[in-house]
């Protein structure tokens, strides 16, 4: 179903009526009185101007003063603001001042804030009562399918996630459609990862097939299959999976882990010389360089107009303190949380500009107050969020050292077992019989080139070396 | 050839060596890898992981121990002289230094994390360092440290637990490394998992759960098959062997000894003699039994029994080693064992008896009767071996079997070894043994704790075997005594009479003994009721073949009698007349029943048959026994005889009781019984009952002889005058009252038979005779009468018939009188028959005095009758020609005047008849007194003479 995406609606409106709207926030403005139900009438004035960013001030007010559920015109209106603003903006509410209000816009934000926390319970209880006629009802679904695969209960979570692949219809707009298309590809996504946490491997390589190369997140999920693989004993395919990273399409892509997984793969297939240059390329590649990012956040601390300022010079392709930062800041900076805050933010400073073409009086004075306020906090945010990846990020390096220190430990392991077992092993490599295939997988010897319909579909042909 | 085979053998020993060498080297690389890229992660973490330290620690030890065989080889490739003069811990000094290292870090990391969860691996690596250097306590202290602080699950759990348990497998407490191994070979399943569930096994093995042990080592034997595990298959098949020995499934063992391709029966053996050298002699014993089992062969049997007797004897197994040696004993029996077998035998037997002989004699289980009574008893055994085992002296080996059971008061197992121990030694001619086992089996009979049952068995026996030998020891008349007594409380007479006659033959001249000896033979046959024996005993003394004194001779033959009459009185008690009878007739018929005793039952038997009324044989028996009495013997029964006659007078059976009195008189004729003179009576009366005057005269003629009274021959003769006269035999009848006459004394009885006579004289006409008889019989009268003696009533009415004829001729005078009128002759003649009836009064009272039942009745009658005739005649008397008025007041004077007379009439009616009755009085003329119709006729029943009697149902 196709589904409306209600702020277009608006959009439309707002540009047929531009003054009276703006006018009319102005004249609510000047009556000095910013009672609550003046200033419901002025955020819907400026909604319907369009005025978005200048509004979410309005409105964290009104919902911070708000003692009883907002009236359903107001909603209507936040759930317009926050489409275009974001729910980050309005998560700096607290749980009580969420709670408040049962407008389906604001569950919302307050279910994703609960689920940020890890309170899926509550999550859950909130994000229920989001009508399933309303425009954020696939997003809904979405957290509602994440939860119960969290809370390991699939089946629900499946069928959650299904219904959000056939709610999650186009858009209106770009935005919308991209939102609508992300929102259904991980739903997708989410149903094979279900299908994944249950155990069913075979079905989730199926589903995880089902996401088309094409999808935003697929470069992400690529990593996912690759372990699903591993988890089918296709070690061979997860390898194939794996070198598909090292193709130029994921420049942008920086997973540690991917290494670790292909490190492990190796030992797997008792190759443990394989695991351990693994091991010991990883290390020379990273050691060094996550040393310093350790160092990089630790000087800079909470300074999130740095990490802003940082990752906007990333975007543009500048060159951060060394190697491995550059490689993690750019991999923040193309993906699409940080591109739909970006977005916002410019967004915000387009109002700004536009704001300052509307006059010179104390009300269009106070919008361009409102309107920087959420500009930078929308920077706070984005460096917030940067500084939140970043450090996920080096504790994902961090681990993987681990986690390759481990696998190398192993493999001395292994080799040690061999030395006391008195083993000598034949090697075998590169042997066509290995492969395992199924329909929706197509052979492709890698040869070193990549080629953008290949991705994900390499293969490789490694004999096992473990004993019988 | 052999040198080329050797040097190949070192080239391969080297370069085994070598690889070895180098394969240590290439861990030792990798051991050097590990810690280096550890450390790396270590400081990466800032040291602060433990579980990177624990790494570590682990490495440390594993560096340390691989360096350890490196430096133990080089260690033992030295020679004794090189190792001598190295100091070892120089050798070991790097490994020590790991070892110190791993433990360092240890014990740091337990300072620092001291919530660290994988503690129990530290716990682990101390506990293996402290088991490395032998501090065995430590080890064990670390390892439960290690057990507590981990989870069950996991591997250094398992792992702690199998080290735990090869601890305490090592220090044999098989239960805790038992749980241990359980618990840990569940979890665990690496290559050493047969090693360590065989170690398991050797545990259930050892706490006897012997099935587990086999169903484990079987698993590791086919474990050890795969390929995966260590092989193990040799250990097991050494230890299965045990495991199936100890659970006695030797079968079973077989089996699967067979399933392998192997032999277990060939393995037993030879696994027994190795749990004896390694010092498991009850593993050995157990296998060694299961062997014996399942061995085919005597010499297999025969070796694992000589293993098995130094095993008993080595550890003391007494019980078991003599049962062995019995096993051997019967082994040789069937089949001779070889001679160095039946040496050992011996050997094993003299050596062992003689341990426990001595503990026995010893004071050691002085103060535990108990235990030393068993080893007398065990000792007892080995002698008994020793006796079937050694030809030449069984009675020595016998002999101190028995004083070995002597002397801890066994005495029934003592007094069987003395006895077999003088069997063998009388069959042996061996004196001394003869005379050591009798002084022993005596010894042993004093006891009082001795069973009875062997009291019962060898009293007799030892008594006879002693007098056999001792007949006149000191102590011999004891134990002649002490046997009789035996044999009299057994009852057996026999045996008794046999030890009498021994004893007779020994001491002949022993009155006293000999006589009880005989006394207490009587009392047992009396006991017995063996009146034969007690009867040919009596004669045995009579013919003085054992001397007793008169007195007991004497009180033989009472008792002789008192047994022979002893059923038969029984029965008589019972009123079992039949049978009492049958005994008499026994006893009396018995040819060697005494005269007393045929007299005896003759006499009872005549009683029994009187008590039955059988008069006919009473009077047969009475007569038999009469012949065996003497005249005391009759006197003593002579009121039973009496009796007898009685009865048999009463059934007119006159001749018998007749000739019974006579032949009682004739017995008791000189005794002073005070029955002699009714016997006497009794017999006259009955001759004369039945008319035999003759024997009537003759046993009144032998009378005199027998001193009976003169008043009974007297009345006898009285008697006999009847049946004179009833036979008209008047010549004797006069001779025998002149006689009779001569006696004053008796002359009141001889009114009525002089009477009789003079009646005769009379009826002949001898008046003269006849006066002068009534003269004679009215002066003996009178003088009775004046003597006041007692006249026979038969005298009485006599004297009264005189009385009587006066009475009647008054009574004719007084109807003479005949009444007639005019009145003077009717007064007159009326006078005269009143002063008549005062005569006939006077005449009837006089008749009254007489005192004779028949003349008082008489007398009365006529007295009765004169008056009322009299008063009828004069009522009945009318005045002819009168008026009537003058007849009527004649008739009223009339009636006036005899009243009174009729009066008296009346009244003397009514003293006949109280007289009559009163003195119950017999007379043809009572009748008259008494009928209610005077009739005219004297109507009388006479006796017809022998009248006929009737018996009690009224039959004829």
């Amino acid at each position: 179903m196709a589904r409306k995406w209600i702020f277009g609606l608006f959009l439309l409106t707002l540009t047929s009526d531009v003054w009276a709207s703006l006018q009319g926030a102005r004249d609510v403005y000047n009556r000095g009185n910013l009672d609550s139900s003046n200033l419901r009438t002025l955020i819907r004035e400026l909604a319907e101007d369009k005025y978005y960013y200048s509004s979410v001030s309005f409105i964290l007010k009104i919902l911070s003063d708000a003692r009883a559920p907002l009236v359903k015109e107001l909603d209507d209106v936040i759930e317009d603001v926050v489409a275009r603003v974001g729910v980050k903006q309005f998560e700096v509410l607290s749980f009580e001042q969420l709670e408040r209000s049962g407008a389906p816009t604001i569950r919302y934000i307050l279910a994703k804030k609960y689920f940020r926390q890890g309170s899926y319970d509550n999550a859950l209880r909130v994000v229920k009562e989001i009508p399933s006629k309303h425009a954020l009802y696939p997003f809904a679904l979405l957290i509602e399918g994440s939860i119960h695969s969290i809370n390991k209960n699939f089946k629900p979570a499946i069928s959650a996630l299904k219904d959000c692949l056939s709610e999650s219809g186009s858009g209106d707009d770009d935005l919308s459609k991209m939102q609508l298309q992300v929102n259904h590809d991980y739903c997708l996504v989410g149903l094979s990862r279900a299908r994944y946490a249950s155990g069913e491997f075979k079905e989730a390589e199926s589903q995880y097939q089902d996401l088309p190369k094409s999808s935003y997140v697929w470069p992400e999920i690529l990593f996912e299959e690759a372990w699903n693989s591993y988890n089918l004993g296709d070690f061979n395919r997860t390898l194939g999976k794996l070198v598909t990273y090292k193709s130029p399409f994921f420049e942008n892509i920086f997973n540690p882990e991917v290494d670790v997984l292909r490190a492990l793969t190796f030992y797997r297939l008792c190759l443990y010389g394989d695991s351990k240059s693994a091991v010991d390329e990883f290390y020379g590649k990273y050691e060094n360089d996550s040393n310093d990012i350790k160092t990089y956040l630790n000087r800079h601390a909470r300074d999130y107009d740095f990490y802003f300022e940082e990752s906007r010079k990333s975007a543009k392709g500048g060159v951060l303190q060394n190697d491995l930062l550059t490689k993690v800041m750019r991999s923040i900076v193309y993906d699409l949380t940080y591109r739909e805050l970006y977005r916002s933010l410019k967004e915000a400073r387009e109002e700004l500009v536009l704001l300052r073409n509307r006059g010179n009086d104390q009300f269009i004075a106070r919008l361009i107050k409102n309107n920087v306020e959420t500009i930078n906090k929308q920077k706070q945010i984005m460096g917030s969020y940067v500084r939140r990846k970043l450090l996920l990020k080096y504790a994902q390096i961090f681990k993987s050292f681990e986690q390759m220190s481990n696998i190398k430990l192993e493999v001395l392991a292994q080799r040690k077992a061999e030395l006391y077992k008195d083993s000598n092993l034949e090697r075998k490599r590169g042997d066509i019989k290995y492969l395992k295939r199924s329909e929706k997988q197509y052979f492709w010897s890698f040869n070193g080139e990549f080629w953008a319909d290949e991705l994900g579909d390499y293969v490789f042909a490694l004999a096992s070396e473990c004993r019988e | 050839m052999k040198n080329f085979l050797l040097i190949l053998l070192l080239a391969f020993l080297q370069n085994t060596q070598a690889d070895t060498e180098g394969r240590r080297d290439q861990i030792l690389t990798l051991v050097d890898e590990e810690m280096t890229e550890l450390l790396r992660l270590s400081k990466q973490q800032d040291h602060s992981n433990p579980s990177i330290q624990l790494r570590l620690a682990e490495l440390y030890l594993e560096k340390a121990r691989v360096i350890k065989e490196k430096e133990n080889d080089r260690f033992l490739s030295m020679s004794a002289n090189e190792r001598n003069q190295t100091n070892k811990n120089s050798i070991f000094a790097t490994s020590t230094k790991f070892f110190s290292r791993a433990n360092d870090i240890c014990l740091g990391m337990l300072k620092r994390f001291k919530n660290f969860k994988d503690k129990g691996d530290v716990y682990f690596i101390l506990a293996y360092n402290a088991k490395e250097f032998n501090k065995t306590d430590k080890a064990k202290d670390f390892f439960s440290k290690a057990l507590d602080s981990s989870n069950k699950n996991s591997k250094i759990y398992a792992k702690s637990s199998l080290a735990l348990a090869e601890i305490y497998f090592n220090e044999k407490k098989y239960s805790k490394a038992a749980e241990l191994y359980e618990d840990s070979l569940e979890k665990k399943r690496d290559r050493w998992w047969t090693k360590d569930a065989l170690n398991l096994a050797w545990c259930y093995s050892k706490l006897g759960k012997d099935d587990r042990a086999i169903s484990l080592a079987k698993e590791v034997y086919e474990k050890s098959s795969s390929g995966n595990f260590i092989d193990m298959r040799s250990q097991v098949m050494r230890d299965i062997a045990l495991f199936y020995a100890q659970a006695e499934k030797i079968d079973e063992g077989i089996s699967f000894y067979k399933s392998v391709g192997e032999d277990l029966s060939s393995r037993l053996v030879k696994l027994a003699r190795l749990l004896l050298d390694e010092g498991r002699p009850t593993q050995a014993e157990k296998v060694l039994k299961e062997a014996k089992r399942v061995v085919k062969g005597q010499a297999e049997i025969v070796e694992a029994n000589l293993i098995l007797l130094n095993l008993f004897e080595k550890y003391g197994k007494f019980e078991q080693h003599i049962n062995v040696i019995q096993e051997m004993v019967e082994l040789n029996q069937n089949d001779p064992l070889e001679s160095q077998a039946l040496e050992v035998v011996k050997f094993q037997t003299k050596k062992v008896g003689a341990i426990i002989q001595r503990q026995v004699v010893g004071n050691t289980y002085a103060g535990t009767p108990a235990v030393r009574k068993a080893k007398a008893a065990l000792a007892a055994r080995y002698y008994d071996v020793l006796a079937k085992l050694e030809g030449k002296a069984p009675q020595e080996n016998y002999f101190i079997k028995a004083e070995t059971s002597y002397s801890v008061g066994n005495y029934d197992e003592a007094l069987e070894s003395y006895s077999k121990s003088y069997e063998q030694a009388k069959s042996r001619g061996d004196k001394k043994h003869i005379n050591l086992s009798l002084e022993g089996m005596l010894a042993t009979l004093a006891q009082d704790s001795l069973s009875e049952k062997s009291k019962n068995l060898y009293l007799a026996p030892t008594y006879t075997r002693y007098l056999n030998n001792n007949p006149t020891s000191n102590n011999a008349p004891k134990i002649f005594q002490k046997l009789f007594k035996i044999h009299l409380d057994q009852k057996d007479a026999g045996k008794a009479e046999e030890v009498l006659e021994q004893f007779k033959r020994a001491y002949p001249q022993d009155e006293k003994i000999q006589e009880a000896m005989v006394a207490n033979i009587m009392e047992l046959h009396r006991d017995t009721k063996n009146t034969a024996e007690i009867v040919r005993w009596m004669k045995k003394i009579q013919a003085k073949e054992y001397k007793v004194s008169p007195e007991y001779a004497k009180k033989l033959r009472s008792l002789a009698l008192t047994m022979q009459f002893e059923n038969a009185e029984k029965a008589t008690t019972k009123g079992e007349k039949k049978s009492a009878m049958v005994e008499y007739f026994r006893i009396f018929k018995d040819p060697s029943s005494s005269k007393a005793a045929q007299k005896n039952a003759a006499y009872n038997i005549a009683v029994l048959f009187f008590e039955l009324n059988n008069l006919e044989k009473t009077y047969e028996w009475g007569q038999a026994s009469l012949k065996f009495m003497d005249a005391e013997d009759t006197k003593k029964f002579d009121a039973s005889f009496l009796a007898m006659s009685s009865a048999l007078f009463e059934r007119r059976d006159f001749e018998k009781s007749a000739k019974l009195s006579e032949v009682v008189l004739e017995k008791i004729c000189r005794t002073d019984s005070v029955r002699k003179k009714i016997f006497f009576k009794n017999a006259v009366i009955v001759y004369l009952a039945d008319n035999k005057i003759d024997e009537a005269e003759k046993l009144i003629e032998k009378a005199q002889s027998c001193d009976i009274p003169a008043s009974f021959i007297q009345e006898s003769q009285a008697d006999i005058l009847k049946n004179y006269a009833e036979n008209e035999r008047w010549s004797s009848y006069t001779n025998t009252l002149a006689k009779l006459e001569d006696n004053p004394a008796i002359r009141p009885q001889l009114i009525r038979p002089m009477f009789t006579l003079r009646k005769i004289y009379a009826d002949h006409g001898d008046d003269a005779k006849a006066r002068a008889l009534e003269a004679r019989l009215l002066s003996y009268y009178t003088e009775a009468k004046k003597q006041k003696k007692e006249i026979p009533l038969e005298g009485l009415d006599v004297i009264a018939s005189f009385g009587i004829i006066s009475l009647e001729k008054e009574v004719k005078k007084l109807n003479n009188v005949t009444l007639a009128f005019p009145e003077d002759v009717f007064n007159k003649a009326l006078k005269e028959k009143l002063q008549q009836l005062e005569v006939i009064t006077t005449r009837a009272t006089q008749v009254f005095d007489v005192g004779s039942g028949i003349g008082v009745v008489k007398a009365y009658q006529y007295l009765v009758e004169s008056y009322q005739r009299t008063v009828k005649e004069i009522r009945d008397f009318s005045p002819e020609g009168k008026s009537p008025e003058y007849v009527a007041s004649f008739k009223k004077s009339m009636e006036d005047l005899t009243r009174p007379i009729l009066a008296k009439g009346e009244e003397y009616l009514k003293d006949a008849q109280e007289q009559i009755e009163k003195n119950a009085i017999l007379s043809h003329d009572n009748y008259w007194f008494f009928a209610s119709t005077r009739v005219p006729l004297r109507l009388e029943y006479r006796f017809i003479k022998n009248g006929v009697i009737m018996d009690r149902g009224g039959q004829r």
